[in-house]
């Protein structure tokens, strides 16, 4: 269990984290998302204690993380693979780690099985690939057997190979019970890995919630309606301030109203319906709609190539969207 | 996805040591030590110097132009003028390469007690250093009293001859334990090491080119000249260096001060 209570970091004028509140909770995969420097990292740095909040305070199992006997039992971190002396060999890496926590020097070739790392145990990390040093944090994370892992961007630069492997090692880790708490700019790995997500922008709380209210809660969740009486059951739907867009083939796309209800009004009104799907958002469209207003770096639109600084989004039916409507977000 | 609570079914592999951890994190330290090939090299560098020089000046030396002056400990053991640049750099390294690589992230997320950590540091490069540098100053002390021959060469029983020669390793651990406390303040290699060497060689010179009398008097109390006093045996009369033993406390107090000083900013600042 992690508790961030307020956590406030100040880098000069730059506020970097912004009074930040949240828990991640044992047996899930929850990820931290945001953009680029929206203070994901900054986080990580202060649960570990590299850093030092400006201000609030955050605990691991109640305690702050410094005053652990043996870190090393309670969090394993991967923060950053290059992290490591790359003169030294892979295993005597791991094994100066286990001896400042007083682990027992087999486990050290235990984990390097574990990541698949012995046949190099012997080489120099400064030798390694990217995959290769990554696997080697995460042997050094679970060195202690700790019921929190925290990894900080594990698939960046990753190849497919790579990136199913840590996906798969996350999804074990929290059927096992731990605490997992693993950072990602990237949506679309976030839906695949994670449970639950709390979303930051500018070292804000945007969204504390479940990847399926994050998706459905979203403003751009619409119902895909099919109709030989279309334009009837437009007026309609009209009446109940649902949005409506009608597609190129015919079809209705309506946003303010659940399918069920859709269902239910036509067949009030004896309106037969071909096709009624609810479409929600992908997480990534979900996620540029929250956080639109907190992109620390904007990028502009590149010339004769519009739309390319922003994602394919949801129709331009949409009311405009704000932080409000997002299921169990705290602010 | 699992129930919360689902720890119970997994079996603990491992438990958790009971008691203090400050002997695993000098095991540790040690580990890291030897494990990089930095080590291995600047200690050897400093063995070579320590004992080449002796073996040479043991052998050029002619026994028959010596005055009354002449230190045969303190001239057998001049390697560690050489020396002390490879002590002086592995003691910046010691710290300042966790900070070049970002190991130190990876160190105190493992031992998030910083002066824990330094202290570890401090012991096991101090012993490390201590150990091998007495050993090679031994070597070349009887080398060069072999060489040099029984008209003018000193005994290891020789009132204060055992003291230098220790006096010796002390010292090339001094240079290095001063490197550690600046490489902890600047964390960066570069800027450490001629912070340390400019102290060493720069600051003498600086103290006896002003022409004033009372900062001439300070020279012998700079952190190098203090820390070469105690391989003094034979005083010169014409020299006001510091007797071996004041030396070996001016240039304790040194070390010790520039350490305490190291940790409080150590603890406060980022990693």
């Amino acid at each position: 269990m992690i508790e961030a209570r307020g956590l406030t970091k100040r880098f000069g004028s730059q506020l970097a984290v912004d009074d930040l509140s949240f828990d991640v909770r044992p047996g899930h995969v929850t990820g931290f998302l945001g953009p680029n420097g929206a203070g994901k990292s900054t986080t990580m740095r202060m649960i570990l204690g590299l850093d030092h909040p400006t201000a609030g305070n955050v605990m691991v199992d109640g305690k702050p993380f410094a005053q652990l006997s043996h870190p090393l039992f309670e969090v394993g971190a991967l923060i950053d693979a290059k992290a490591v002396h790359p003169g030294r060999r892979a295993r005597d890496h791991l094994l100066c780690l286990a001896q400042s926590n007083g682990i027992r020097g087999s486990r050290v070739e235990e984990v390097l099985a574990l990541v698949g790392l012995t046949d190099v145990a012997k080489k120099r990390v400064g030798k390694f690939s990217l995959g290769m040093g990554q696997r080697l944090g995460i042997a050094a994370a679970l060195l202690g057997d700790p019921e929190i892992l925290m990894f900080d961007e594990p698939v960046n630069g990753l190849d497919p190979e790579g990136i199913l492997w840590i996906r798969n090692l996350l999804k074990w880790l929290a059927a096992q019970g731990r605490t997992v708490f693993v950072s990602s700019h990237l949506m679309s790995e976030m839906a695949l890995t994670a449970d639950r997500l709390i979303v930051i922008g500018k070292g804000r709380l945007i969204a504390d919630t479940t990847v399926s209210e994050l998706t459905s809660a979203s403003a751009g969740a619409s119902v895909r309606v099919v109709s030989p009486r279309a334009d009837e059951l437009s007026t309609l739907l009209g009446t109940r301030r649902a949005v409506i867009a009608r597609n190129g083939d015919g079809a209705l796309d309506v946003t303010g109203l659940a399918a069920a209800d859709i269902g239910d009004l036509a067949a009030a009104h004896g309106i037969a319906l071909h096709e009624l799907t609810p479409k929600a958002p992908t997480l990534e469209e979900a996620f540029f709609e929250l956080t639109k207003d907190q992109t620390e770096y904007t990028t502009g639109v590149f010339p004769g190539a519009e739309g390319t600084a922003a994602p394919p989004g949801p129709p331009p039916a949409t009311p405009p969207p704000g932080p409000g409507p997002t299921a169990g977000a705290t602010r | 996805m699992t129930a919360p609570g689902a720890a119970v079914l997994r079996e603990k592999l491992l438990t958790k040591p009971t008691g203090g951890t400050f002997g695993g994190v000098l095991r540790s330290e040690l580990t890291k030590l030897r494990s990089v090939r930095s080590t291995m090299w600047t200690l050897l560098v400093a063995v070579l110097f320590v004992v080449g020089f002796g073996i040479l000046i043991g052998a050029v030396v002619d026994p028959n132009s010596q005055g009354r002056d002449f230190d045969p400990t303190q001239a057998s053991l001049s390697g560690i003028f050489l020396a002390q640049l490879a002590t002086g750099v592995l003691g910046v390294l010691v710290i300042s390469s966790e900070y070049s690589t970002g190991m130190i992230r990876t160190s105190l997320a493992a031992v998030p007690k910083r002066t824990v950590l330094l202290l570890a540091k401090i012991l096991m490069f101090g012993l490390v250093t201590f150990v091998v540098c007495t050993a090679a100053a031994f070597i070349a002390f009887f080398s060069a009293q072999a060489l040099m021959g029984p008209s003018i060469s000193a005994g290891i029983g020789d009132p204060g001859v055992a003291r230098a020669v220790v006096g010796a390793g002390y010292y090339l651990t001094y240079i290095g334990l001063l490197g550690l406390a600046l490489g902890t303040l600047l964390r960066r290699t570069a800027g450490a090491i001629t912070a340390l060497f400019g102290v060493i060689f720069v600051v003498p010179i600086i103290l006896n080119v002003i022409p004033v009398r009372w900062i001439n008097d300070l020279a012998p109390y700079a952190p190098g000249d203090s820390g070469q006093s105690v391989l003094t045996v034979v005083h010169r009369t014409a020299s006001d260096a510091l007797s071996p033993g004041v030396g070996f406390l001016v240039s304790l107090a040194w070390v010790v001060g520039a350490l305490v000083l190291a940790t409080v900013p150590l603890s406060r600042r980022d990693a």
